[in-house]
């Protein structure tokens, strides 16, 4: 929380610089520099949450596709288990370790908490039934690695497309800012006048609060689709 | 309430009653045009929301299915995986089955959907339950989920595209205000030494 409260100072500061250096302090940039902050603030914190569901995503994607490889080598969860957490250990990997138990299906269990996709449910459920039942591994999982390799592809190329979106974005933010940084220095004399009305301050106040304000709106349209893409 | 408001406040301003009476017409009239088209934005949303969840309860049924299951075996079996009204809906079903082996309850379970895809995908499931899961059927239906599965992703990938595309727009919108800030500001400053002369 205090990281976020940080970055979203940092990402403010550029943004009150500008309206200080365009019009003249004011009781309203005050008010205006807080809710800029609130709303870096507001982003962040999802942008975070947001993140996280992704590597969890990606974490259990490894997991399986690395579970059910070592478990058709192997042939029993217990030893395909110990094989596994001893490579994630060698890997410097330390999430596995809270949810460890001494039975390796109890732990596989636990990693549900972990990884709340229904995917990894059918997984459990499908290793309890070759647990009971045995059977050709590649056979019984064909299925989920290849609904998992799947689900990781789209994940891969939401990724990629939302960085595309993001840098045009803020590509475009840059052309604004440059054109408002110019008619400061191109109109100077007209400008030096302009900045005392009060409807100029207010329309200044506004395009640079739409800076955080748009980036919300972006946020919250990607939210919507990604999670109908996941 | 806010209609009276605006009436008492166009009478303030010393309007005659008929072009009180058009201007409130046309408020009353955009305001009805902007609910009815959220309600289709909303419907439409709704809709999508309805048939991405039952690609994800049919991305389950055909890996339970692929394992061994029958297709009942598989529904009753993915269950607790749901969304509450999907698992609702998929619970009547499996009750209506149980009372009727025709097609007919996959059908009215499909007609909530509202689409030709999840009616497809039910008819085969109904298929399989009933003529036997033979490899060949197993195949078809498979290939059938596969072909549905990837054009309902199409689908979303190109509805992700328009709506980041569309955030273009919410820039321009400030480049639009900027221009209008340095016109208005420059028009006031003419303005202004108009006054004085």
């Amino acid at each position: 929380m205090v990281k976020q409260l940080l970055y979203a100072f940092i990402l403010t500061i550029p943004i009150v610089g500008l309206i200080i250096w365009m019009i003249p302090i004011s009781v309203m940039v005050l008010v205006v520099s807080l809710l800029t902050w609130f709303l870096w603030f507001w982003i962040l914190e999802r942008w975070q949450h947001e993140w996280k569901r992704n590597e969890l995503d990606e974490e259990m994607y490894y997991w399986l596709q690395n579970f059910i490889t070592t478990l058709s080598i192997k042939k029993t969860i217990t030893e395909s288990f110990v094989d596994l957490s001893q490579r994630y250990q060698l890997q410097q990997t330390h999430w596995l370790k809270s949810y460890t138990s001494n039975d390796a299906m109890q732990t596989m269990m636990n990693l549900k908490q972990r990884f709340r996709h229904p995917i990894y449910e059918i997984f459990t459920s499908t290793l309890s039934f070759y647990e009971q039942q045995g059977g050709d591994v590649m056979t019984l999982f064909e299925s989920i690695l290849y609904q998992t390799r799947l689900m990781e592809t789209r994940r891969l190329e939401v990724n990629r497309y939302t960085k595309r979106y993001f840098f045009q974005w803020m590509f475009l933010w840059m052309l604004n800012i440059l054109i408002l940084i110019l008619s400061k220095f191109t109109l100077a004399d007209l400008y030096g006048l302009m900045r005392e009305t009060f409807i100029f301050q207010f329309l200044i106040i506004i395009i640079l609060l739409y800076i955080p304000t748009s980036k919300l709106i972006w946020f919250y349209q990607w939210i919507q689709v990604k999670r109908k893409l996941r | 309430m806010f209609l009276a408001g605006l009436i008492f406040y166009l009478r303030w301003l010393s309007l005659n009653w008929f072009q009180i009476v058009l201007i409130s017409i046309s408020f009353v009239l955009g305001i009805l045009l902007w609910q009815r088209f959220q309600r289709q934005v909303n419907n439409e949303l709704n809709s999508r929301l309805l048939q991405k969840q039952i690609m994800d309860a049919y991305r389950l049924i055909k890996v339970l299915i692929l394992q061994g299951q029958t297709p009942y075996q598989a529904m009753q079996t993915i269950l607790p995986f749901l969304d509450a009204s999907l698992a609702e809906a998929f619970h009547g079903l499996l009750i209506d089955i149980d009372q009727d082996k025709s097609l007919q309850p996959y059908l009215q379970f499909a007609k909530r959907f509202q689409s030709l895809m999840v009616e497809q995908l039910l008819f085969s499931l109904y298929q399989l339950e009933n003529q036997g899961g033979d490899g060949k059927q197993l195949q078809q239906f498979q290939y059938l989920f596969d072909q549905l599965e990837h054009q309902f992703y199409q689908q979303e990938l190109l509805q992700f595209h328009e709506k980041m595309q569309q955030q273009s727009n919410w820039v321009m919108i400030a480049t639009s205000l900027i221009a209008m800030t340095l016109l208005v500001g420059v028009m006031q400053l003419i303005g202004g030494m108009l006054n004085g002369i």
